[in-house]
């Protein structure tokens, strides 16, 4: 019947819901690796290169044999499923260790109902994991009929039963031993004792113990033989673990916070996955701290311990500092929920029964109460299932096709490339292609610097990642010559100010709606890339053994079929495992459980009510204030319009209407990451002014506004009083404008030759006007102009060198958003190359794979020099042109002016890039800022900016020599007639400061297409 | 006594090996009799693809096998032949001959050379296309720069052209006639200068060799940096109405040769109010022409727009514009200052949005206007200042309105 479900529950589901894990791509993608080069051990497509021995290869080898009839996602399917059905003939075994045989059944039903079981399957996607614990719970049993028949047949088969499981998860295997083959030795034990001693009762802790030390030989040597087992089976993995050790900063985890302080995540690790056993836990403690089970008592309440994940400071104690930092814990609460199973179906059958409840509860309470679990059960069970269509785990599902296309032409996969925003399916993208991401889903095998310094997961999800996300995500973006990286695809608009301002140019948009952003200027990767080689036969090894010890499991398992003694097993286990043994105890138990019980129901439907009801959402104008933002952050507008004042808010319309035309950098490209109240004013009894920061993270990095609102009180009820709307009409009711487009074909011909050199254009003639070297704070800067003077668009590449003692290169690395990177003939541009200073064991620790040449912004040396290079490409790129700057006002130390827009679209991220002069016309810094609002058509937004030149210390100038364009020395630009007429053109245009200086002000627009 | 035996054994048979070799070195020896070759009738030249024969005198040698070797730049052929007597004939393919350049010729018997000699192989006719280079691919007026083509013709089997055989070049130049050029080639390949001119445009390029032609080439000449230009008003409205737009027209710009600059130079124009630069506005040229919108002042005020190609603003623009705002009617209505309606100087209503700053001391409070009005509540601190006055701006226009009235 359990098989019948599994086929009914998951098998029919799975289907639907495995795509949508978090992992189940991943593996995948180590799956495709297996079938395309079984007996490699380095796969190209992820962070540069990267280990596939860094995961035991079990489950991906099956999928990979299966794919070659049935195709990956297919195979994956099938293991799946195959390992559920596994799991319930292992959850039967194992439950008859410690319960009846009726329990057994229903407990094997029961698993497959199990929250954390669903979750893992239909969630996490985290097959292996389940494919250990699979071959976990069949191993229990016949290590016990081992031990208590001294049969080598089940000897041999639990050893080969434990090897698949190194074969497949090496992490249950570790904690196998200790939480689930320690007590089902124990009880091996105990029942030996209780066989001599005639029963249970007489058997005392001194027998269990002497009987443990008249075992211990075997008992050694068997552990002796799966530790070595598990260490040949795969032996590279553990190889790698020691030549090439996981140094990376912890990534953060769900399962290390607090439960309580963030109750999603409680749901997400701890409810669901307990689900309606969490009303059980007296009970299923009661049991598990019998006499014959004190050891999986001990297991259990551990596991369980270590499953509350940071919510206290426990798991961390009993893991210590690393391994709290590395592992996962919802695991250790997916197994403690195991272990329950058994006698969570014991209750089931007894509230079925009523042998020893009929006395406390009446019947139809007690059947009432059964059904209820049942149902319980049943309905959780196909929430967690349709959870995906409850909340989105991941992106909208992409059709890969067209990306994977366009990698294939025009020898795109050349070069690496990148996602964003495409959540678990940049796996599936990466298992479709063969071209290289500099990417991955798998941070442990990583080995990039960049990456492994900091606490991001992934480049694709770093705006999820907070700061330190966007941080890693920029250095990519800023030196993607380091890794050959040309090709973003963006599926969320929330990083493409980022890739603007960074330099990429959005080239296309493919029939997926993903947009293609490249970077010009990228060498191709070259033919013979770098690779780390493990012996051959550690390769043979990692090849052969793995699907050996499988095979061998399989085998031993059909032979022991056909000697019919599987059918007789069942005697083999000790029948005194019953609540029988606990008649008079079970009264005990009774109150304590119907007292958690109701302490489970009051508490979790109170969180729902307070979670449900908002009538508290609008006593405070905090309140008010935090819940308008969220919503306005989540774009419930409707929810939003609630918090404003009835008798004074616009319509519903209308107020739709004026979010729909906000634009810029903090409405539209920006999530909401805390708000700090600065000043309260009480105007009146029944108004209050609430001064503001609104700090929101956007992939420019964190942006702060300073805003105020108005609250009145009506009814005891707080609320936003709307603050006016801009009401100006703009001048022209239907205008034109002369517009220009360039277009870079070539001379190619539709052939799939490289490119020839006819396609080649010349460099455009480009000039670095000036460049410094400054200080600011403690931080180092490349300051300079450079400009364009060719007749043709160029795109710019400003690269900073940072030379310390006997020329030794102590940074390099490149403009990035202060710059603007595409240039028309003679325009010009500042750029500032910030360099951060960091000690030299943190320099050495980060970068001690590294060339002295290789792009790294961080130093830990003094500089005594520094060069400038200048890298220009044609480029057919336009950025917008239509502004202008007006009523510009300096005030001390303050400028204000007001950005227009006279051209006809709508600049969606204004960012205003501010040059200061000293007297004699040298740069002395440069800063920028980004505006908050977007600017439509012909209207403007204000701004200021503060002089910080005063603040910067200079150290050096440039000289001629140290400047370098497209390779050349700027020296040997002497073959213009007038070079200096190029730079006066564009020369006289810096602003007068009051007297101490000049500035220039340089405007940079981001305009969001959504035509295309 | 086993072990013994074995090792006698092993050492006898190592002895016996050794011996048997060095016997056999020293028959031979005795053996070896003096032969002696010649190689005649072989040509000085060939032409690339020609069947070479040679006829070979040789003595001692009949019934005995000889190499002869071909050595060209790509490197040694050998051939085997077993003389059947001492004068013979042999013929060089053409597949061997189908190199250019000297090849040498040797005959080998007991791996030593007993006779040898060369010819060169000549290339055909050059054919097909010509490989070609040009660098640089645009060339600016104002710069002192050449562009040079490189061409390496080859026959069919891909040998270089022979040096001395000559190249044509003809050059078209944007308006002017063709020019033809011959150049021989030298080591290899052949090449052209194609000089700078002040004529902007395409200048492409054609040549052949022989049976072989090139690729067209083409070279862009572009102009150089903008001169100065003036500037053309297209329309603008007099009036401090800082909704509205001045749209600036440059006359075509040119380089130093008269040139129209290139598609998408960048202009910038400042606007300076007062002799202070309040506005920097940016454009591109299209045509030679660049086109700006600048926005009107909101307050009656002098614009003088000039370009940064006219740093001595010779060519500036200067524009005077007048109060967009007629009157200010503005009442006290129960603790409300309520402004309006604003008549612009045409008699209209000024248009929505427009800034109201109301000030008293050392408060100030921004409005803006809708449907001509706007009302403000009046703030206690309003009371509290001396004057108990407030002053009302719009448009550079100010009342003052006494609170108490």
């Amino acid at each position: 019947m359990g098989l019948i479900l599994v086929l009914v529950m998951h098998a029919s589901t799975i289907c639907f819901t495995l795509t949508q894990t978090y992992d189940a791509y991943t593996h995948i993608f180590f799956a495709d690796h297996y079938a395309e080069n079984w007996f490699d051990n380095w796969d190209y497509r992820w962070y540069t290169g990267f280990e596939i021995i860094s995961y035991p290869p079990l489950v991906h080898q099956m999928v990979a044999l299966i794919s070659f009839i049935f195709g990956l996602k297919l195979a994956f399917y099938i293991w799946s499923i195959f390992i559920v059905l596994l799991l319930v003939r292992g959850m039967y075994y194992f439950s008859r260790l410690w319960v009846s045989k009726e329990a057994a059944s229903i407990a094997s039903i029961v698993i497959i109902f199990t929250g954390s079981v669903t979750e893992v399957v239909h969630i996490f996607g985290q097959i292996p994991n389940l494919t250990g614990l699979a071959f976990l719970l069949n191993a229990c049993p016949e290590i016990y009929k081992w031990i208590i028949s001294r049969s080598r047949e089940n000897l041999y088969l639990s050893v080969a039963l434990l090897s698949v499981v190194a074969a497949a998860h090496h992490v249950t295997v570790i904690f196998g031993m200790v939480f689930f083959i320690f007590p089902t030795i124990s009880v091996a034990l105990i029942d030996l004792c209780s066989t001599e001693k005639g029963s249970l009762a007489k058997v005392t802790f001194i027998d269990f113990v002497k009987k443990t030390w008249s075992n211990s030989f075997r008992l050694f040597s068997f552990g002796i033989a799966i530790g070595i087992i598990t260490f040949i089976i795969i032996l590279p993995y553990w190889l790698w673990t020691g030549y090439d050790p996981i140094s990376q900063v912890s990534i953060p985890h769900g399962s290390r916070n607090s439960y309580l302080s963030e109750p999603m995540l409680g749901i997400v690790f701890f409810i669901i996955p307990w689900g309606i056993m969490l009303l059980t836990i007296p009970y299923i403690f009661y049991r598990v701290f019998s006499k014959r089970n004190i050891v999986l008592g001990i297991s259990f309440t551990i596991l369980a311990i270590l499953g509350t994940g940071g919510t206290t400071d426990l798991p961390r104690l009993i893991l210590g500092d690393h391994a709290f930092e590395i592992l996962t814990l919802d695991r250790f609460t997916f197994w403690a929920t195991v272990i329950a199973v058994p006698f969570f179906s014991e209750l089931l059958y007894e509230l079925y029964k009523g042998e020893f409840l009929r006395g406390y509860l009446k019947n139809y309470l007690r059947k009432g109460i059964l059904v209820s679990f049942v149902l319980g059960l049943i309905l959780f069970n196909l929430l967690i299932v349709n959870a995906f269509y409850l909340h989105d785990f991941q992106p909208k599902k992409i059709d890969h096709e067209p990306i994977v296309n366009f990698l294939n032409r025009d020898l795109h996969s050349n070069w690496r490339f990148s996602t964003l925003g495409f959540g678990d399916q940049m796996a599936w993208l990466s298992t479709n292609t063969n071209a290289l991401s500099v990417d991955g889903n798998y941070h442990s095998a990583r080995r990039i610097p960049e990456m492994t310094s900091k606490a991001v997961e992934r480049l694709e999800n770093a705006k999820y990642q907070g700061e330190e996300g966007i941080g890693v995500l920029k250095e990519f973006l800023s030196v993607p010559e380091k890794f050959n990286l040309k090709f973003i695809f963006s599926n969320d608009k929330f990083y493409e100010p980022l890739l603007y301002f960074s330099g990429w140019n959005k080239i296309q948009q493919l029939e997926n709606n993903v947009r293609v952003w490249e970077k010009p200027d990228i060498q191709p990767l070259s033919p013979n890339l770098p690779r780390k080689n493990i012996p051959l036969y550690q390769r043979f090894m990692w090849g052969v053994l793995p699907l050996a010890s499988f095979l061998i499991a399989c085998f031993l398992f059909i032979r022991k079929y056909f000697n019919s003694k599987l059918n007789t097993e069942n005697n083999k286990f000790n029948n005194k495992n019953t609540l029988k043994l606990y008649p008079t105890k079970i009264k005990r138990i009774v109150l304590p459980q119907f007292a958690w019980f109701l302490f489970i129901v009051v508490t979790f439907s109170s969180a729902g009510w307070a979670m449900l009801d908002n009538s508290n959402d609008k006593v405070s104008v905090e309140n008010v204030l935090d819940n308008y933002y969220n919503a306005l952050d989540y774009k419930y507008f409707e929810e939003a319009y609630e918090y404003l004042d009835p008798e004074s808010r616009p319509s519903l319309d209308e107020f739709l209407l004026q979010i729909s035309l906000k634009d810029g950098v903090s409405n539209s490209y920006a999530n909401l990451d805390s708000i700090y109240i600065l000043e309260k004013t009480f105007l009146s009894e029944d108004r209050v002014r609430l001064k503001f920061i609104v700090e929101s993270i956007t992939s420019l990095g964190k942006y702060q506004s300073k805003e105020s609102l108005e609250f009145i009180k009506r009814n005891s009820i707080w609320s936003i009083l709307p603050k006016p709307v801009d009401k100006s009409v703009a001048a022209d009711q239907f205008y034109s404008l002369p517009s220009l487009s360039f277009h870079s074909q070539g001379r190619r011909v539709a052939n799939s030759k490289i490119t020839r050199r006819e396609d080649v254009l010349d460099r455009p003639e480009a000039i670095i006007i000036q460049a410094s070297l400054v200080e600011k704070g403690n931080s180092f800067s490349i300051i300079g102009e450079i400009q364009n003077i060719d007749n043709v668009p160029a795109h710019i590449t400003v690269e900073g060198i940072l030379i310390g003692e006997a020329h030794k290169t102590l940074s390099k690395y490149n403009a990035s958003d202060v710059c603007i990177h595409n240039l028309l003939p003679g325009a010009r541009s500042p750029f500032k190359i910030d360099f951060e200073h960091i000690s030299k064991e943190n320099f050495l620790k980060m970068y001690k794979n590294e060339t002295q040449d290789s792009y790294k912004n961080e130093f830990c040396e003094t500089p005594i020099n520094f060069q400038v290079s200048l890298r220009t490409l044609v480029s057919e790129q336009i950025r917008y042109k239509d502004f202008g700057v007006k009523d510009i006002n300096c005030m001390g130390n303050k400028l204000r002016a007001s950005l227009i827009n006279t051209g006809t679209e709508e600049i969606n991220i204004p960012q205003i890039i501010l040059a200061e002069y000293d007297s004699e016309g040298v740069l002395n810094w440069v800063d920028s800022q980004y505006l908050e609002k977007g600017i439509r058509a012909q209207k403007e937004s204000n701004f200021f900016m503060m002089y910080e030149a005063d603040k910067v210390r200079h150290h050096l100038k440039a000289s001629e020599a140290s400047l370098f364009v497209n390779g050349v020395p700027q020296s040997e630009l002497n073959y213009f007639e007038d070079l200096n007429r190029h730079i006066k053109l564009s020369g006289n245009t810096s602003i007068s400061k009051n007297g101490t200086g000049s500035f220039k002000i340089f405007v940079n627009c981001f305009i969001y297409d959504e035509k295309e | 006594m086993s072990q013994l035996i074995n090792k006698l054994l092993i050492g006898f048979l190592v002895f016996f090996v050794f011996y048997s070799c060095k016997v056999q070195n020293n028959s031979a020896a005795s053996l070896a009799k003096k032969v002696d070759a010649e190689i005649s009738y072989l040509p000085r030249y060939s032409l690339a693809g020609e069947k070479v024969r040679i006829k070979i005198q040789s003595n001692n040698l009949i019934g005995e096998d000889i190499y002869i070797s071909w050595q060209g730049k790509f490197g040694d052929i050998v051939f085997k032949q077993r003389v059947q007597m001492d004068a013979f004939l042999y013929t060089f393919s053409k597949e061997v001959s189908k190199y250019s350049g000297r090849a040498e010729i040797k005959l080998i018997y007991d791996q030593k050379i007993i006779a040898s000699d060369s010819i060169y192989i000549r290339a055909l006719p050059a054919e097909n296309k010509i490989e070609s280079y040009i660098g640089p691919k645009t060339l600016a007026v104002d710069q002192q720069l050449e562009s040079m083509l490189c061409t390496f013709p080859v026959d069919v089997f891909g040998n270089p052209a022979e040096d001395k055989s000559q190249t044509k070049f003809i050059i078209k130049r944007s308006h002017q006639a063709h020019e033809v050029t011959y150049n021989s080639i030298n080591n290899l390949l052949s090449y052209l200068i194609v000089e700078n001119s002040n004529q902007i445009g395409k200048v492409l390029i054609g040549g052949d060799c022989d049976f072989a032609n090139i690729e067209e080439q083409e070279i862009s000449i572009v102009p150089g940096p903008a001169q100065n230009t003036a500037l053309k008003l297209i329309s603008w409205h007099p009036h401090a109405d800082n909704r509205q737009f001045i749209h600036l027209q440059t006359e075509k710009i040119f380089d130093h040769l008269d040139n129209a600059v290139s598609d998408g130079t960048e202009i910038i124009f400042n606007v300076k109010e007062n002799d202070k630069v309040t506005g920097v506005y940016k454009s591109y040229t299209v045509n030679g022409i660049a086109n700006v919108q600048i926005k009107n002042p909101s307050q009656a005020t002098s614009y003088s727009i000039s370009t940064n190609l006219d740093p001595n603003e010779k060519e500036a623009i200067k524009l005077t514009f007048v109060e967009n705002v007629k009157s200010i009617p503005v009442e006290i209505v129960e603790g409300y200052i309520v402004i309006g309606p604003v008549e612009g100087k045409l008699g209209q209503l000024i248009t929505d949005g427009t800034l109201v700053e109301i000030r008293s001391g050392k408060y100030k409070i921004k409005k803006t206007i809708d449907t001509g009005m706007t009302k403000v509540k009046i703030p206690k601190a309003f009371y509290e200042s001396k004057s108990k006055t407030c002053k009302i701006t719009i448009g550079g226009m100010s009342v003052i309105k006494f609170l108490n009235e």
